[in-house]
């Protein structure tokens, strides 16, 4: 595809059956089960897989380049090719919430949707306690476009679930170097990683 | 005017209308060629409840829905598919039909999400409808021209 799949601390990682034991924990842990992927269902690591494959076409565990460990999963969910948007869905594991790296993923994930797959618009989603957990980074970058007011039930209260925009107009500006604080040379956009290469 | 329950027949109709109406997203075609599948899943798919409305004279003029119902959360979907001849009189059925729906199913609030150039939803809901969102530039309406999508609310303590 022609984009890096490789960050200083984050890989992406095709979604593999061997990924399917670290994400099912994730996705189980307390403070995680009511929010995506599994949005307060319970089942199976076999539904679990069927789940997973069902809900998007484009999805990638997110692992540590220090030690190949899945730390979260990506996926472009609602793909809408005719207008080339999608939204984004993410989860991480839930110890590392307060580090700030594991967003790499993220930024790598965006940047494929934009440069390798050509979608023109990115969709987050997130409940106002997930948001403050970002922090400002959020409204810094993306664009707030819709407040579903006390949406979703989340610890026994209704919360905001605010939709943010980011068009690849703005993307192509060079925002992924100023997120990453990494300059791409010309040519390191044809590396593969060897993952995704096999 | 009048509503009352949607049967299979009705499938006929819906698909000859379903480019030319005013309409909500899940309702919109967007350019896709509707077969008698696509149909069928649009009126029986995710759908909680649902009406047509016809003229005395036996006429369609619009179909009402509630999808895509989360009991979690209290949340749905509300679909909408009129002839804007018949603005005013589906608008007063479809205050009906609301109230019913949020008295029988544990929804808190219900969403209707559409095209901005596709359905006027403040004509149909009047203050009914909060605007709680625009996106924009979302939909394709040719090369480099796109239309944005309009969100907006309706609460359950505004209806009933």
């Amino acid at each position: 595809m022609g984009v890096p799949l490789s960050g200083r601390r984050v890989a992406l990682e095709r979604l593999r059956r061997q990924h399917l034991p670290a994400l099912y924990e994730i996705a189980t842990a307390d403070g995680v089960n009511d929010g995506w992927p599994l949005c307060g269902r319970t089942m199976d690591p076999v539904e679990f897989e069927t789940y997973l494959w069902r809900q998007s076409s484009v999805q990638f565990a997110m692992v540590r380049q220090d030690s190949g460990e899945p730390i979260g999963l990506v996926q472009g969910v609602s793909e809408d090719l005719r207008s080339g948007a999608v939204d984004i869905a993410v989860v991480v594991a839930p110890r590392l919430w307060r580090a700030g790296w594991p967003l790499e993923g993220v930024v790598l994930f965006a940047d494929y949707l934009f440069s390798g797959l050509g979608y023109r618009k990115l969709y987050f989603s997130m409940p106002g306690s997930v948001r403050r957990r970002v922090g400002r980074a959020v409204d810094a970058i993306l664009a707030l476009e819709c407040t579903l007011t006390r949406h979703v039930l989340i610890d026994g209260d209704y919360e905001d679930l605010s939709v943010f925009s980011l068009h690849r107009d703005r993307w192509d500006t060079g925002l992924f170097s100023q997120v990453t604080g990494r300059i791409v040379p010309p040519g390191v956009r044809d590396r593969v990683a060897d993952s995704d290469r096999a | 005017m009048r509503r009352g329950d949607v049967v299979p027949r009705d499938a006929e109709w819906v698909a000859v209308v379903l480019e030319r109406w005013d309409r909500s997203r899940r309702l919109s075609l967007r350019g896709r060629t509707p077969s008698p599948t696509m149909v069928a899943g649009l009126l029986g798919e995710a759908v909680t409840a649902q009406n047509a409305v016809w003229t005395d004279d036996g006429f369609p003029v619009a179909l009402l829905q509630v999808t895509n119902v989360n009991s979690r959360d209290g949340t749905g979907e509300l679909a909408l598919l009129a002839d804007a001849e018949h603005t005013e009189a589906t608008s007063q059925l479809l205050a009906d039909f609301l109230s019913e729906v949020f008295d029988r199913e544990p929804l808190r609030k219900l969403c209707i999400w559409a095209v901005e150039d596709e359905l006027d939803v403040p004509s149909y809901l009047g203050s009914l409808a909060c605007p709680v969102g625009r996106l924009v530039g979302h939909e394709r309406r040719g090369p480099d021209r796109y239309a944005d999508m309009l969100v907006y609310e309706i609460w359950e303590e505004d209806v009933t």
